[in-house]
Order: structure tokens, then C-alpha cells, then sequence
């Protein structure tokens, strides 16, 4: 007879519509760390209340968790939207997120009388209103269920997934206030909570940095004290005496591009920022296979848990922000290059991180990256990354590459959406793990280093252009005769040479016709070998500061 | 005499339906009008760039339209060169026609005008095309405990006709069907088209240079809006007629037919036949109930409500200097068309239909429902 065993699930929101109302960067920390809170706070409380440790299975509470609950500096949300317990305590958590949501609007309402504090700014606004909005606005559900087989993960989730569409109607829907204390947080006391659980720390820099420092990150982090201390450090203690440089997020931005362009390593790139959205494959199959077996269930939660840690540490030190890094839910801003690095050899190495805590080669990563000028709006960027990933990079198959054979690979992919300043967009998806991915970050790498003899001819695209039609129909043998007649010129030869071959290659892996079906077969959205081509080489021209 | 219309809306190329997504910056105002200069300029950035249209036009801009063209078609509307109106003169006749001010929730007389219904769509073939249900092919389970929002309940799963259960991939169903079984999916019928700005076309303050984008629909060929209008007197409009009207902003035109008719196409007997064992409330129309009934009766006394939720303001203009002024109003929240109640028992049934009953909002098409008796309304 099957054991029936008692789990508690909890979903809190409205994280998607919150996000909305975010249109810069700190907005978009703080929406993120909101919930966060919300969620460590819900935890706290039931442990205070002697829910032991053991029972929760989502997040697993062990030792190194415990730290993050107890002493946390976190500067990001690292709790997950979602919490699972063994037994009954439906009653208990929804006691222990209305605790967390008092707590919560507590914060909202001292950041808001201490506003003039922070800001030129004194936020006027009814204490009781305040409290009534957003005890309305946050969500939340819980549910109690017997489950008899399957994995608990699993089997919980759909008696939340349905009643999440049940809406809240909170008594005044202007969302006003909602919007203010979004706008507050780089000198608000949810900052306190990220960054100094202690003691109001007034010598606490700003908590989060805007697009254009870190765009140009690689310019800005070695500048002098002196020069961080006039452009870029608004210390709490200081705000008194420098109101005339509280500045409304866009226009600091600006001051901050004009002030980065007097450089004179300054390149267009610098202007361009990367937004990655990632999730992992596969992992609802492999919650399928361990089933409820707990010990592996609990493992699987701390490899989410560790994998987060080190990828958060791995971007900032690329100079990137995460800002979402719980669960299997990966959000980031980032150069596009830092240093020697760029922002694929970054994904590389969350890749390389993701392999060594999860050792299974049926789990992956996909990624939508969106990278957009500076001002392109902040929404639009997120919503293009997060369409990026899931309509493209987890949709996309792939059949006949060469590695695979006949296997279809489906998933485990990067989708790179490029907006330039000028209107004009490429898009890109490419396969993870396979020789064509392999072949195209090698000829990115190559146009990113200083040899010159490794860089493709300018103007490389016109010419191709010309014979797009004739690209994607000859077949791959015709592909070197073409480029031999093209770039006949000495230099072509000589200095371009390796270049254009690392570009033939690709063509030949697009082109290959060994199979009965073409190959690059990108579901639902097939790309051209000549419309493959020019994303890249427009990817290269903008990394190679061209753009 | 008492006379229904079938008033059916034909666009002319794209169209544009005022939604949430627009370039106003109304909000905040309250709280940036009590600060300085500094205030201003640091929120100065709020106004939007991208406006987008809704599918739908709101039944408070249907409303408007046909009042407008009731008078116009009875010729007591003046023209002038940047706005009509009804002169001080003509005001009696025209107010006993379709009622004196623009519509707010509190007042009930239009006029002549007795009842609006909900706009649908109609296709060339199938006919007369109604919002399905947003629980369209699922069933409802209930097991264990649950606190939604706070309210205790049991916890609900729906099931799916291919025996897999509702998740966070899926989407509440959100076609329309024809009363004869066809589906009408929105994205294939609806078109999105952008167009981009470079100057500001509404607001005198700003930057010149900046790009502003605005999402238009297109609806496809074989598709048209209707809806049915009540009067009280058959003799102001006309049978068997056309004409171009107004409908939505940014110039968006429609050709609007006029036609008798002898009632309003049954179509509770089509939602009839998506009964399922468990006793429903389906909105045929979006919805308004105040927040306070919400907590209080509606959420407390339901197993589950699916739902989405949809924003209404009204635009109001007053003339004063000889300039017109536009007010827009506060935001209120609705429950959109195809949102599904689950009542818990008889009592709850009652409560809930009692809380839709508000004919100021019937009466213009708002807060239409139908009940559908399932098997068992037990708890």
C-alpha cells in the first residue's frame, strides 16, 4: 500500500506584474528583492514558531542555508517564490507570510517618512493607506495535500499553477505607492536590509548601479577614489550636503555616459548593456525520475541553491548585477565585454559551474540575452530577454548537426536578441555543446583579440550581402570557391586569411547535407545560413566596437 | 415603441482602443503637486513612450459613440472647427434622446438609450462570436486545505481533457467560439501593428526628439464587432443603414451598420452545453465588483475564481476659457469577460449573483453573467 505523506506549498506574487512597474535598475533590484524578503521572513517566522529545519524541503534549510537566514548580506534575492514543507501547516505559513507582509509594509512606511531624509522628495502619504494597499497587493497561496506517489515538487505544483489566477482586488489601484518606494530604494531602508542587517549604516554606498556604469564597468572600477566619490558615491551621510546631484535615474545615466566618453578607451560597446534571462532544462523529467525519494530531492534543492551562489559570485566579478537568483531562474545585466572577457565566455562559465554541481548531462541551461543601447527602455529589454528564452532558446531543435548524427537536440541553447542605437535589431540562436557553437564564439573571440591577422575584413557584410540568395542556395562544396573569387586580393590572403576560414566553417556546419534533413533546423523558427551569418557578423562589429 | 438594433462595427484599415499602456503620466500627480520644482524634475521621466491599443474598445467608448451619432444622425449636433457640441438651445431635446452628461457609475438616465450589450465578434460564416469560458475544457478537483489569499478553502487542482493538470506553462483559455462549435483564437485574428514616432502628438511639455511608439490592431477581414442596442423609441435610427464613425483615439474609423431586429441571438443556450459537474458563473461581459465585495463575498464564498483582471477609466472633457480640458478618471479594476466563478453552495450562488446585479453597469453592458447548474454544488 502506498505511503500517503502530508506537504504544505507556498506561491507569493504578484512578482510578473510588479516587475512591470519597474523601469530602471534599482526598481527592478528592489521588486526582486522584495519577494525575497517577503520569503526569508515567511521562513524565519515559521522557525521561530519550531517548525524544525528537516522539514522543509524547498528551499532545504541545512547548515550553509542557515547562514544566508541568519546573517544575511545578500544584495540580491536569493529566496526562491516558492516554498515547500513535509505535514500540515497550511494555517502556519499563512500566518508567517502575513507576518512577513506586516513586516514588510513596516519597512515601506519609515521609508517613506524618512524620504525627505534620502531625497529632495517628502513623500506624503497616509500611513493607514499605505498599510491598506499593500496588505491587499501581495499574494499569496498555500496548499495542504495528501500525496501518495510521485515527486512532492511536482505533484504541489498544481494546486497552486491554477489558483494563481484567482486576482486580488486591492482597495486603491493606482499602484502609486508601489511606484515611489521603488524609486527610493538606492537610498531607502530595504537597502539596510540588503546590505546591514545591524546597524544604519550611513557609510553604505548606493545598493545598485545604473545601466551605464555597468556597461562601461571595465572603465569605471579602477577610477581613483577621488573620481568614484564625485560621479558615482552618494553616501547616506551625505546626501544632506549634495542634493543638487539627486538626480532622477535617467538623467544620471546620461551625466554618467558623458562623463565615461571623455575616456579615451571609451568604445561604442560601452554603451550597450546585456540582459540574460536563464533557466534550466530538463529539470521537471529529472524531478520525475527521483519521485519522492527525499534525500534526493534534498540534494537537488541545495545543487539549485549552490549553483546560484557561485553564478551570482561569477557574474559580479565579470562586473555584472544579478538580480534574480533563485530556483532554477537566472536574471542578469551585464557588459557585453569586460576586459578579456565577453559575455559569452561569462555564460561559459556558469555553464562550467552548472556541470560541476549537477554532474548529469540530461540537465542544461538556456539563456535569452537582449543587448540594447543604454536608453533603450529597461521593460522592453527584460521582456525581449525573457521572450528570447522561452519563445526561441527552449523552443529551438536542432536536427543533423554534426556531433548529433541523426539525434534530434532540443533546448540547451542561447538566444541573443542585438537592438542598436540605430533601430536596427539582429537576432540568433545558437546550440550549446556542439561544434557550431564551438566554431562561432572561436571567431568571436578571434575579432576580440589584438592579432590583427585574426580580424575579418570591414565591410565584410556589403559584400556578402550582395550574395545572400547565392549563400543560402550552393551547396557546402561550392562554399571556398565562392570566397576564394570574392576575397581575391592580396591582403585577403594574407592578413584576413584564418578569419575568413573560421567564417567558411560555419557555413560548411550550416550547410551540411549529409543527412536527409537540413540541417539547423531551429524550431519554430528557421534561420537562413545568410541571415545565421550576418547576426554574427553583426555581434562581432559590435563587440569589436564598430557599432 | 421599444426597438432592438443590431449595430454591427466594421474597421477601416487599423484602430487604436486607449488601455493602461499610454503616454500619460497621470499618475503621482497627487503626490508630486505637494513637493518643489526638484520633485517634478526628478519624476520628470514617468511619462510614457509606448502606447498600446487594447483589442476591445471599453463599453463606456461604445457608449459615447452611439450617443454622439444618435444625435448626430438626428441632427443635434453643431460642428465646429476643432469639436462638436450641443448647443445651449437644443440641450432639452437632446438630453431626453440619449441623456445628459458623459456616463459615470452613478447615473442611470440615457435617454431613450435602455440597454447596451456587450460588444462580440461576428464572422462573415460562422456567425455571432461570444468570449468562452477561462476554464474552457478543465475540471475542477478539490482535496486538502487551503488559504488563498488568506481566505480558507480547499486546495483546487483542474484537470486537463488529455489527463495532465493545469501549470504555471499554461494559459487561462481565452478564445472566443461561435454559437456553431467554431474556435476564434485572438492572435489570429487580431494583428498588432507599431508605428513609430519622433515628435510628441499630445503633450506640450517634453522633449521633441523623442521617439514615441503606438500599437495599432488590425482585425482580420472576415470579422467584425457587434452589439445590440435597446431603445425606447424606434425613431431615431434609422433600418438598413451606414455610416463612418468614430471609435477609439488616434483616428481610428469604423463603418457602422444599422439594422432591426426582432431580439438579441440566444446565447445562453450555447453556454448551456459547457456545463460541467460543478455548478458555474461565467461573465459574458467584463465585470465590476468593488473590493470590498470581493473580499467580504465573492473570493470568500467561491471554491476557486479564474480571472483576469482588466482597467477602466473614463475620459471627461469640460470646456472652460474656450479651451477643452480632459480629466481622466481613477482607475477602476473589472473582471474580464470569460472569468469563471465557483461557488461553494446555493447560498454562496445567490450572493454571488447579487453582488453582479448592478444595473448601472448592466445597462450599458457591464456585469453580464450566466449561471450554469452542474451536477453537484455541494462543497
Amino acid at each position: 500500500m502506498p505511503q500517503t505523506n502530508t506537504y504544505t506549498i507556498l506561491s507569493i506574487g504578484p512578482i510578473y506584474e510588479t516587475m512591470k512597474v519597474a523601469d530602471n535598475t534599482r526598481a527592478v533590484w528592489t521588486v526582486s528583492f522584495m519577494f525575497s524578503y517577503l520569503m526569508r521572513e515567511t521562513i524565519r517566522h515559521l522557525r521561530t514558531c519550531s517548525v524544525g529545519d528537516d522539514t522543509f524541503l524547498v528551499p532545504h534549510v541545512n547548515n550553509a542555508f542557515q547562514a544566508y537566514l541568519d546573517a544575511p548580506k545578500p544584495r540580491i534575492g536569493l529566496f526562491h517564490d516558492r516554498l515547500i514543507l513535509k505535514e500540515d501547516y497550511a494555517s502556519l505559513v499563512n500566518d508567517a507570510f502575513n507576518k512577513s507582509v506586516e513586516g514588510l509594509t513596516q519597512i515601506i512606511v519609515n521609508t517613506f517618512k524618512e524620504s525627505k531624509k534620502y531625497t529632495l522628495i517628502k513623500v506624503d502619504a497616509e500611513e493607514s493607506e499605505v498599510k491598506a494597499f499593500f496588505q491587499n497587493y501581495f499574494q499569496s497561496y498555500v496548499a495542504q495535500v495528501c500525496i501518495d506517489s510521485g515527486n512532492p515538487l511536482l505533484e504541489l505544483s498544481k494546486y497552486i499553477d491554477a489558483i494563481e489566477h484567482e486576482p486580488r482586488l486591492a482597495p486603491h489601484e493606482e499602484k502609486e505607492f508601489l511606484f515611489l518606494f521603488l524609486r527610493l530604494t538606492n537610498l531607502g531602508l530595504l537597502q539596510q536590509e540588503a546590505f546591514d542587517m545591524e546597524a544604519y549604516d550611513t557609510t553604505q554606498e548606493r545598493c545598485f548601479k545604473s545601466l551605464p556604469e555597468i556597461s562601461a564597468w571595465e572603465l569605471v572600477k579602477d577610477q581613483a577614489d577621488t573620481w568614484k566619490k564625485e560621479h558615482l558615491c552618494l553616501k547616506i551621510a551625505d546626501v544632506d550636503n549634495l542634493k543638487e546631484r539627486i538626480k532622477n535615474p535617467e538623467d544620471e545615466a546620461q551625466e554618467m555616459i558623458d562623463i565615461l566618453r571623455k575616456n579615451p578607451d571609451f568604445k561604442p560597446y560601452h554603451t550597450y548593456v546585456a540582459i540574460v534571462h536563464g533557466d534550466g532544462d530538463a529539470f521537471g523529467k529529472h524531478l520525475e525520475e527521483i519521485e519522492d525519494n527525499e534525500v534526493q530531492i534534498k540534494q537537488f534543492s541545495d545543487d539549485i541553491f549552490n549553483f546560484m551562489s557561485q553564478a551570482r559570485d561569477s557574474i559580479r566579478k565579470y562586473g555584472g548585477y544579478p538580480v534574480v537568483g533563485s530556483g532554477e531562474d537566472l536574471l542578469f545585466f551585464a557588459p557585453v565585454i569586460y576586459g578579456s572577457q565577453n559575455i559569452f565566455t561569462q555564460i561559459g562559465k556558469i555553464d562550467k559551474i552548472f556541470d560541476t554541481i549537477f554532474k548529469n548531462p540530461k540537465l542544461s541551461m538556456s539563456y535569452g540575452i537582449n543587448i540594447s543601447y543604454y536608453k533603450f527602455p529597461l521593460q522592453e529589454s527584460i521582456e525581449k530577454s525573457e521572450e528570447a528564452l522561452w519563445e526561441y532558446a527552449k523552443k529551438s531543435k536542432w536536427a543533423n548537426l554534426n556531433d548529433l548524427g541523426t539525434e534530434q537536440k532540443a533546448k540547451n541553447a542561447i538566444r541573443i536578441n542585438i537592438q542598436k542605437h540605430s533601430g536596427q535589431s539582429h537576432a540568433l540562436t545558437l546550440p550549446k555543446g556542439t561544434t557550431l557553437y564551438c566554431q562561432c564564439i572561436k571567431l568571436m573571440l578571434q575579432e576580440l583579440s589584438h592579432k590583427d591577422n585574426l580580424h575579418l575584413p570591414h565591410a565584410l557584410h556589403h559584400s556578402l550581402e550582395r550574395v545572400s540568395k547565392l549563400i543560402d542556395t550552393i551547396p557546402k562544396e561550392n562554399i571556398e570557391p565562392l570566397f576564394e573569387n570574392m576575397f581575391n586580393e592580396k591582403v585577403h590572403q594574407t592578413k584576413h586569411k584564418k578569419a575568413l576560414v573560421s567564417l567558411q566553417k560555419i557555413l560548411y556546419l550550416l550547410k551540411d547535407t549529409s543527412h536527409d534533413e537540413p540541417i539547423h533546423q531551429q524550431h519554430p523558427h528557421t534561420q537562413k545560413p545568410s541571415e545565421f551569418i550576418f547576426s554574427i557578423l553583426s555581434i562581432i562589429k559590435l563587440l569589436r566596437g564598430d557599432a | 415603441m421599444s426597438q432592438i438594433y443590431e449595430i454591427r462595427l466594421k474597421p477601416i484599415g487599423s484602430f487604436y482602443f486607449g488601455g493602461e499602456e499610454s503616454f500619460s503620466s497621470s499618475i503621482l500627480e497627487s503626490v508630486i503637486n505637494k513637493n518643489d520644482e526638484s520633485v517634478k524634475k526628478y519624476y520628470k521621466k514617468r511619462q510614457g513612450y509606448f502606447a498600446k491599443s487594447e483589442m476591445f474598445p471599453q463599453q463606456t467608448q461604445l457608449l459615447g459613440m452611439i450617443r454622439k451619432e444618435i444625435l448626430r444622425l438626428n441632427n443635434k449636433l453643431l460642428y465646429y472647427k476643432r469639436y462638436t457640441s450641443v448647443p445651449k438651445d437644443w440641450k432639452d431635446k437632446a438630453t431626453k434622446i440619449v441623456g445628459s452628461k458623459w456616463y459615470s457609475n452613478k447615473e442611470e438616465k440615457m435617454g431613450t438609450i435602455a440597454l447596451l450589450s456587450p460588444l462580440y465578434l461576428h464572422h462573415a460564416t460562422y456567425g455571432l462570436c461570444v468570449p468562452a469560458p477561462m476554464d474552457y475544457e478543465l475540471m475542477l478537483e478539490t482535496t486538502g486545505v487551503a488559504y488563498i489569499n488568506g481566505i480558507p478553502k480547499k486546495a483546487v487542482a483542474f484537470k486537463k481533457c488529455n489527463g495532465k493538470y493545469f501549470d504555471a506553462k499554461d494559459y487561462l483559455y481565452s478564445k472566443y467560439h461561435s454559437l456553431t462549435g467554431e474556435y476564434v483564437d485572438m492572435n489570429d485574428i487580431f494583428k498588432p501593428q507599431i508605428r513609430t514616432h519622433t515628435q510628441k502628438l499630445h503633450y506640450k511639455e517634453g522633449n521633441e526628439e523623442q521617439l514615441f511608439k503606438v500599437q495599432r490592431y488590425t482585425l482580420d477581414e472576415d470579422y467584425h464587432f457587434v452589439f445590440y442596442l435597446t431603445l425606447n423609441n424606434d425613431s431615431y435610427l434609422l433600418d438598413d443603414t451606414k455610416t463612418a464613425v468614430t471609435l477609439g483615439g488616434e483616428e481610428s474609423h469604423f463603418i457602422m451598420s444599422v439594422n432591426k431586429t426582432d431580439a438579441i441571438p440566444d446565447i445562453d443556450a450555447y453556454y448551456h452545453k459547457l456545463r460541467s459537474k460543478e455548478t458555474r458563473v461565467v461573465l459574458l461581459s467584463d465585470a465590476y465588483i468593488s473590493s470590498c465585495d470581493a473580499k467580504n463575498t465573492v473570493f470568500n464564498d467561491c471554491k476557486v475564481v479564474l480571472s483576469q483582471k482588466r482597467v477602466l477609466r473614463t475620459l471627461q472633457s469640460m470646456r472652460k476659457d474656450k479651451q477643452f480640458h480632459f480629466k481622466k478618471s481613477t482607475k477602476t479594476i473589472l473582471l474580464a469577460k470569460g472569468t469563471v466563478f465557483y461557488p461553494k453552495n446555493e447560498d454562496a450562488l445567490g450572493s454571488i449573483c447579487a453582488v453582479l446585479n448592478k444595473s448601472n453597469y448592466q445597462a450599458i453592458g457591464y456585469n453580464q453573467y450566466i449561471t450554469l447548474q452542474g451536477e453537484t454544488n455541494a462543497n
